[in-house]
């Protein structure tokens, strides 16, 4: 074979696989997911690939050396051309990218929002002059989720915004912002002037400390912002010099913004806890109210001196226990009555001071040998009363526990001990009775029992 | 004569040639003889010309050929239908159009060929490639004597409103090796040459 057609041979190779890279590199460059133009000195299009073709509505062979500037609204031109001339006078400057939106021209009504990138191609010739790529990414539905988002953001009863390294306020994403912090514009303004500053005098040393340390944390390590984020200011009372009355509780949270291992940004949310705040302050004092109210029906229903109920709970709760008998719910109720034996001249004698002493711990011997179910009860004086939902021998049986307890009872009045003695009348309630009858016959039957010695209980005869 | 003018007459008989072989192959394969080869004086070397391109090398050891043929598919698409027997332009495909032109490219590359070979003058045609026109913006017209001949040639085989561009590169390393041209007569040679195959089809 002569070096003639070896060279042709070698070249038809070559040729044959550079048409096969072109028509591959021109594929890719057709389904390009976004516009793509090769543009002349003149801004005449010399290549479009389809999406191109398709925003622009022109054909493909009919984009040839057509001006842009005949494609798009003039409004719209002008912006590019003032990039255009930008990229022309900064020649160090090889690509400039910019969002600009352009009408659809199957979409007439609205524009689409691309994300231009303009760049000069250096090898450029004499016919065509200076060329440039532009190649524009549809980013309308990434604005449109934006824009969702950020009416989101905006009506969320949140103040939301950024700062930047210097602590300057950087971006704002909620309407709700400017009203919690009663601001115009906030923009470049700083965090500390705007949050703090006027209330600093009601913020504590460690508070101050704090906000020193939000300014430390940027621009530096994320390690730093865990470390010193626990001293960030994260609840205050905030309000205008004049208008504490008019201020809001404000928590606040701090979310950091790394690039690169550094916090350049905090995202900074701020809640308003007034209602939150002012509801536990409600609930706080209906607690205590609720507590007093508790208190006052305690001394009114408990006798202070013996710590037993009342005749006044004795009128709520001992109609219950004896309706629930007639009713049959419980087979049984009872009444025990007790009197302190010969308790006059105790009190004559040692005094008020030493009978309230006694009529205390015969209380709480009466309290000791209660159930839960059973309703004891200071009737008046030395006189008390025990309703018990069982029979009159449980009664007795009762009674009796309380009697020998009060017989073993000493009191100590200086060298003097003083022992004393009760006496009691138990009687079983019949269905359909009354209280006062049912109080009647344990008195009846407690005067048995005085008249029998005392220091004794009375039974019902047919028991 | 000088051999200033002798290289001058050289370069403008291998320019002449190139402008005739395309346009004898155009008409005859066409069928469209008022198909004619004009200077394009408004138009200048590294401008597209056209959205595709048909590009083939003519090579020889003391001359290189690259031609270039710039088009438009809704140009050729009207001219050709009737020749792949279809009954509109709607018919043809892009990839009919590109191999009529490459075709185009490949016959007067073949013309040329021919006419060096009965000047005893041997040289190889390349395959032709089909490619997009604006990659006509990073060729190299620039022109020079030395050490190696390089001019080019820009014209249009026009025919109604319908023009198919050609750019021309010629480099030429020897040019003794290439006197015999410079008695190239073309009415003549019209008379000898092989009336070729349009064998695309």
């Amino acid at each position: 074979m002569s070096n003639l057609n070896q060279t042709i041979q070698a070249s038809h190779k070559v040729l044959s696989l550079l048409e096969k890279a072109n028509s591959h590199s021109e594929q890719i460059i057709d389904s390009l997911p976004g516009v793509f133009l090769i543009l002349n000195e003149k801004f005449e299009i010399l290549r479009g690939n389809v999406e191109a073709s398709n925003i622009l509505g022109l054909e493909y062979e009919a984009l040839l050396r057509t001006p842009l500037s005949e494609l798009i609204k003039k409004d719209i031109w002008d912006v590019f051309l003032f990039h255009f001339n930008q990229l022309n006078e900064n020649q160090t400057t090889q690509g400039i990218k910019f969002e600009l939106a352009i009408h659809d021209h199957k979409q007439h009504t609205e524009r689409k929002s691309f994300y231009w990138h303009i760049t000069r191609i250096e090898d450029t010739n004499q016919a065509e002059g200076a060329v440039y790529s532009l190649m524009g990414k549809d980013i309308s539905e990434l604005r449109e989720a934006e824009n969702r988002l950020s009416s989101i953001f905006t009506n969320i009863p949140l103040g939301i915004f950024t700062i930047d390294e210097c602590g300057k306020i950087e971006d704002t994403y909620s309407n709700h912002l400017l009203f919690l912090l009663g601001a115009s514009d906030l923009n470049q303004k700083s965090l500390k002037d705007v949050l703090f500053e006027p209330i600093k005098k009601d913020l504590t040393r460690e508070e101050i400390d704090g906000i020193d340390n939000i300014y430390t944390c940027l621009n530096n390590s994320e390690k730093l912002f865990e470390e010193l984020s626990r001293s960030f200011p994260k609840n205050i009372f905030f309000y205008h010099p004049g208008k504490k009355n008019e201020g809001r509780h404000l928590q606040i949270s701090y979310k950091p913004v790394n690039y690169d291992g550094l916090l350049k940004r905090l995202l900074i949310i701020i809640e308003d806890r007034s209602a939150f705040v002012a509801s536990e302050k409600e609930q706080e004092r209906a607690n205590l109210l609720e507590k007093q109210s508790r208190a006052i029906y305690e001394s009114a229903i408990r006798d202070p001196l013996t710590g037993l109920y009342t005749r006044l709970y004795m009128a709520d709760h001992v109609e219950a226990l004896l309706n629930s008998h007639n009713r049959h719910n419980i087979a049984n109720a009872c009444l025990v009555m007790f009197d302190v034996d010969h308790f006059k001249p105790i009190n004559d004698t040692y005094g008020h001071d030493v009978g309230d002493k006694i009529l205390k711990s015969i209380g709480a011997i009466i309290l000791q040998q209660s159930r839960n179910t059973d309703i004891p009860i200071r009737f008046g004086g030395e006189e008390f009363l025990a309703f018990l939902p069982g029979d009159s021998k449980s009664g007795f049986l009762f009674a009796e526990r309380v009697r020998k307890s009060v017989e073993q009872l000493v009191t100590h009045v200086g060298d003097e001990a003083i022992s004393v003695t009760i006496s009691g009348g138990i009687s079983s309630h019949e269905v359909g009775e009354d209280l006062d009858s049912l109080i009647k016959r344990a008195d009846q039957l407690l005067y048995r029992a005085k008249k029998e010695g005392r220091n004794r209980n009375a039974i019902e005869q047919n028991i | 004569m000088t051999n200033n003018a002798k290289i001058d007459l050289l370069k403008d008989k291998i320019k002449f040639l190139v402008r005739h072989a395309a346009e004898d192959r155009v008409r005859k394969h066409t069928g469209q003889s008022e198909f004619s080869v004009i200077d394009a004086d408004d138009c200048l070397p590294g401008q597209v010309l056209g959205n595709w391109m048909s590009l083939i090398l003519i090579t020889g050891s003391a001359l290189k050929i690259t031609l270039k043929l710039h088009f438009s598919h809704n140009d050729i698409k009207p001219l050709i239908y009737p020749i792949y027997r279809k009954a509109s332009a709607a018919e043809i495909s892009d990839q009919q159009s590109m191999d009529f032109i490459k075709e185009l490219c490949n016959l007067t590359a073949g013309f040329i060929e021919q006419v060096f070979e009965h000047n005893d003058i041997s040289l190889g045609i390349s395959l032709p490639l089909g490619t997009r026109g604006f990659y006509e913006l990073f060729s190299d017209y620039t022109e020079s004597d030395y050490p190696m001949i390089k001019y080019h040639d820009l014209w249009r085989l026009s025919f109604d409103e319908l023009s198919i561009f050609g750019t021309v590169m010629f480099e030429i390393s020897d040019p003794n090796a290439l006197e015999n041209i410079t008695s190239y007569d073309q009415e003549n040679q019209d008379e000898d040459e092989d009336e070729g195959e349009f064998d695309f089809l």
